[in-house]
């Protein structure tokens, strides 16, 4: 995969080609949880995936410490050095 | 129908990428995940998915981690003989084992360690051997070929005791999902190959027999994967063929002198080397192998030579061919087109048995008649009655025959199993030898004789190699001989058209038999058919001790 430079706008299609929802369903203050597919090994799955696009990797208690879209993104960002 | 899959370390993503794979296919099942820690109680302990339904299929996906438990070895074996004994003839598909390199341990104990995982392969092998709905996943030929760094992690093993990674077990249920495909496909049967530029880099009628290269050369390299590739395909018993456009004497002598070439004439059950077009020379193998054209498959440089075949033959899949040629060194390994997961002792000698038919071919074209063709031939029909040990070939059989197979009805392991062991049935399985060879167990019938004055048989089918011999005839005649000294007053054959069975329908007709109105039931006349000047060119030999 390539890596993808992190952006809101990044995070968000990796989010929702991963979780299989619709974009339109995507909202800010997600949680796991707050949709049937998004358990907690579709939780792993979306941190695998956001390594990967992002070239980026948490440390192990953020892999399920991580819980919601704030958290996960702000970690990415910070991972990869941009800024929010 | 439902994989349940048992594993010892947490599988769910594999579990949900696999039902992915088959679900996009389409292939008719679903996947269920028994969970972490599965693998050995799970499936014996009451109410479990896999007891409750019936044709279930079992997939064990094992993890290195299992190496490193002390009693593993008594372990498996005490999971084989459970699984024998409580959950017989279910269909199993297991991993083989792999150690993990990375557990720092003297050499001396790493030396132990691989010893024990080759011992534990090799019983998983051998019972496999002696069970034939036992299948082995080659897992350790998957870790060898991605490498354990690039598909575990062990920060996923920490927090979700996943062994493979997301990325690893999203590959790993692309291994398991050819296995399972292997399953239901049929597979097919021959490997056509072009020789100019494909078995060889260069051509014979330009470069010459010193300016080819299929050796230890930058060119010569792809060529001779390939060569080795369709060797392993051979010993598999898939049947290589020739078709090229080349000096017959020329390209053969190629194939027969050239010391960098690793095929040799004898590889190949047909060699059609000549100026015709490539799909007359391949309708003309499926003649002579008594195959069907949709067996085939061809690989050649050429694109013209792929659209011709392409279009005059659509049943045949004609190969992609790589480019640049590098691609032919992985070509066959990527090709799903001859997987299979069971292996018997007639597939390791069906390129022989074919070799033969085409001299018998031959042998026909040169008779004088063809009652002298056939007492030329020797031809000896043995006939057994089944056992269970014969299991796995007849299963075989009843999932690969097609034109031959008066009713085309594929019975499941469990339910053939049950007729053979039912006294309510007589089940023959024929072996046709001449004097070119023995073709093995290629035949079978099963003889329903719940009503003992009329006896029916509920299914009769001969593989494609054994056809055109006239030992249907002679087993015709014997049915009826036996059928009369039981005192059965009527013996019919069930028969049940498919698109492909015509060559089953002739059968009936040109045996004499009189069908009834739906054309569903054929009936013998018992005396006429011994009567009848059965082919006398065939000795029929029978011995069994159930009778």
């Amino acid at each position: 995969m390539t890596k993808t430079s992190y952006s809101p706008e990044s995070f968000k299609a990796v989010f929702v080609r991963v979780l299989n929802v619709s974009a339109a369903d995507f909202r800010d203050d997600l949680k796991i949880g707050d949709f049937e597919q998004w358990d907690s090994i579709a939780h792993l799955e979306l941190v695998a995936e956001l390594e990967a696009a992002f070239g980026v990797q948490f440390a192990t208690e953020d892999l399920l410490g991580l819980k919601s879209v704030t958290e996960l993104r702000a970690r990415v960002a910070e991972l990869s050095g941009a800024t929010t | 129908m439902k994989v349940v899959v048992l594993a010892d370390k947490t599988s769910t993503m594999f579990c949900r990428e696999l039902e992915r794979l088959l679900r996009a296919a389409p292939l008719p099942f679903t996947v269920a995940d028994a969970g972490f820690d599965s693998w050995q109680r799970e499936i014996f302990s009451p109410g479990s998915t896999a007891l409750a339904e019936a044709d279930a299929i079992l997939a064990f996906v094992l993890s290195p981690r299992l190496v490193e438990r002390p009693d593993i070895d008594q372990e498996v074996a005490g999971l084989l003989q459970q699984l024998a004994q409580q959950l017989p003839a279910r269909t199993v598909l297991f991993a083989n084992f792999v150690a993990d390199p990375r557990v720092a341990a003297p050499l001396l104990r790493q030396a132990e360690s691989t010893e024990m995982v080759a011992r534990l392969n090799r019983r998983l092998l051998e019972f496999a051997l002696d069970h034939s709905w036992f299948h082995v996943v080659d897992q350790a030929g998957f870790c060898a070929l991605e490498g354990l760094r690039g598909i575990t992690d062990a920060r996923f093993e920490a927090s979700a005791q996943m062994y493979f990674s997301p990325a690893g077990q999203k590959r790993l249920a692309a291994w398991w999902y050819r296995r399972l495909r292997a399953l239901l496909a049929v597979p097919r049967k021959v490997l056509v190959t072009d020789l100019d530029n494909t078995l060889w880099h260069g051509v014979i009628g330009e470069d010459g027999f010193d300016g080819i290269e299929m050796g230890a050369t930058e060119k010569g390299w792809p060529h001779q994967r390939l060569q080795q590739a369709l060797l392993e395909l051979k010993a598999r018993g898939v049947l290589l063929a020739v078709a090229s456009k080349n000096n017959h004497d020329e390209a053969l002598r190629v194939l027969s002198e050239h010391p960098q070439c690793l095929l040799r004439p004898r590889d190949f059950a047909q060699l059609e080397i000549g100026w015709g077009a490539k799909s007359t020379a391949i309708s003309r193998m499926a003649k002579t192998l008594n195959l069907g054209r949709d067996s085939f498959v061809f690989l050649d440089d050429s694109a013209f030579e792929r659209a011709e075949v392409h279009s005059a033959l659509p049943e045949v899949l004609v190969l992609d061919f790589p480019d640049p040629a590098i691609g032919l060194a992985e070509l066959l390994s990527d090709e799903t087109a001859f997987d299979t997961l069971s292996f018997t002792r007639e597939d390791s000698q069906r390129a022989a048995s074919y070799r033969a038919e085409a001299e018998r071919a031959s042998l026909r074209s040169q008779a004088s008649s063809a009652e002298d063709f056939y007492r030329s031939l020797r031809l000896r029909l043995t006939i057994v009655r089944a056992t269970s040990t014969q299991l796995a070939r007849i299963h075989q059989l009843l999932g690969k025959t097609n034109q031959f197979n008066l009713t085309t009805e594929r019975l499941t392991q469990d339910a053939t199993r049950a007729r053979l062991s039912d006294p309510r049935w007589q089940t023959f399985a024929l072996q046709v030898a001449d004097k070119m060879g023995d073709s093995g167990l290629t035949g079978l019938a099963f003889v329903d004789t719940a009503d003992p004055t009329h006896w029916v048989v509920e299914n009769f089918l001969l593989s494609c190699r054994v056809i055109g011999r006239t030992v249907e005839h002679a087993f015709v005649e014997w049915l009826a001989a036996r059928a009369r000294a039981a005192d059965v007053h009527k013996l019919s054959f069930r028969f049940v058209p498919s698109e492909r069975n015509q060559v089953a329908r002739q059968f009936l007709e040109q045996s004499g038999l009189s069908a009834s109105a739906d054309e569903r039931d054929w009936s013998v006349d018992i005396e006429a058919a011994l009567r009848r000047l059965a082919p006398h060119f065939v000795t029929v030999n029978y011995d069994d001790d159930k009778d």
